[in-house]
């Protein structure tokens, strides 16, 4: 379960996967919806495939991806985009608030 | 011996038990028609699950079979578990004044069984390829995942809080609106595929 939340803590992760429930997608083709260099991508792919939240098939050059969502990793996910969890971002609101504390005239 | 094939060694003598009790050999006062439609249906799914398995058809096919594989021996447990609390009954190992609440656990159990079958059912794989799933399939498989999920969760609900009468009402309605909603999803989805 660690793995599951680990994964879907990311909102490259979360939108992997939105983009996931319309149909399954190559590599490539969900890459190409990503400002992100490809072997980031290729992280993220494997955290989801670890998570057993996506299933990776490979055909000659060309890995295809599919979802594994249960009921509940389904809700979770939908959990998770609503309440836009990520990673430090509990972290990087206190230093930005300490950045406006510290700024002359705030 | 395998696991699985100690489950269904298990479930068959369950099951055959459920046939005894169905046909009146054992127990005629717990006498129910349903259970022969279980003691038919589990082995005979479990059979065409071998059946498939046996057969090389790619990794998608087998671990989809390996998922209602154990999506059955679940099934098969909980029948087993709620059958149990009937026939102790029916046994005199516990007194008549506990049927209602033997009743009660059995809702509560096939609640449960089915909130968690179909938890795990959008997770299994479609026996096609991932580039050649038609695009209704996993859809479909996810629809059925949630109504099942909820249906049990509310067969779960019901049996815990409801008096029983008003309970096993309320199970049946449930029991209809999970079984219209499936088959509903089913023709969709084969329209969906016989589409694309």
């Amino acid at each position: 379960m660690h793995q599951v939340f680990k994964a879907l803590s990311d909102p490259t992760r979360r939108r992997v996967l939105q983009l996931l429930r319309e149909r399954p997608m190559t590599a490539g083709e969900l890459a190409e919806r990503f400002d992100v260099s490809k072997p980031t991508m290729s992280a993220h792919f494997n955290v989801l495939r670890e998570a057993g939240l996506i299933d990776a098939e490979k055909r000659g050059t060309t890995i295809t991806y599919r979802l594994r969502l249960s009921v509940l990793e389904d809700a979770l996910l939908g959990f998770a985009s609503t309440l836009g969890i990520e990673p430090g971002a509990q972290h990087r609101r206190r230093r930005s608030a300490d950045i406006l504390v510290d700024e002359p005239g705030s | 011996m395998s696991l699985p094939v100690l489950v269904l060694a298990w479930l068959t003598v369950i099951l055959v038990a459920g046939l005894a009790v169905t046909g009146r050999w054992l127990f005629p006062e717990v006498a129910d028609p349903s259970w022969v439609l279980m003691a038919v249906l589990l082995p005979s799914f479990w059979g065409i699950l071998e059946a498939l398995q046996r057969r090389k058809r790619g990794r998608a096919v087998d671990e989809a079979v390996h998922w209602y594989r154990w999506i059955t021996v679940w099934i098969g447990l909980v029948i087993a578990v709620a059958f149990a609390s009937q026939l102790a009954v029916a046994a005199g190992i516990v007194g008549p004044e506990w049927a209602p609440i033997a009743r009660r656990a059995r809702g509560v159990i096939f609640g449960v069984g089915l909130a968690v079958a179909g938890n795990y059912l959008p997770k299994v794989l479609s026996p096609w390829r991932a580039d050649e799933e038609p695009p209704g399939w996993q859809p479909a498989q996810r629809f059925f995942g949630w109504v099942a999920a909820l249906c049990g969760a509310a067969l779960v609900v019901v049996w815990l809080s409801l008096p029983v009468a008003t309970a096993g009402s309320a199970s049946e309605a449930i029991t209809v609106v999970f079984v219209l909603l499936t088959l509903g999803s089913k023709l969709v989805s084969t329209a969906v595929y016989s589409r694309s």
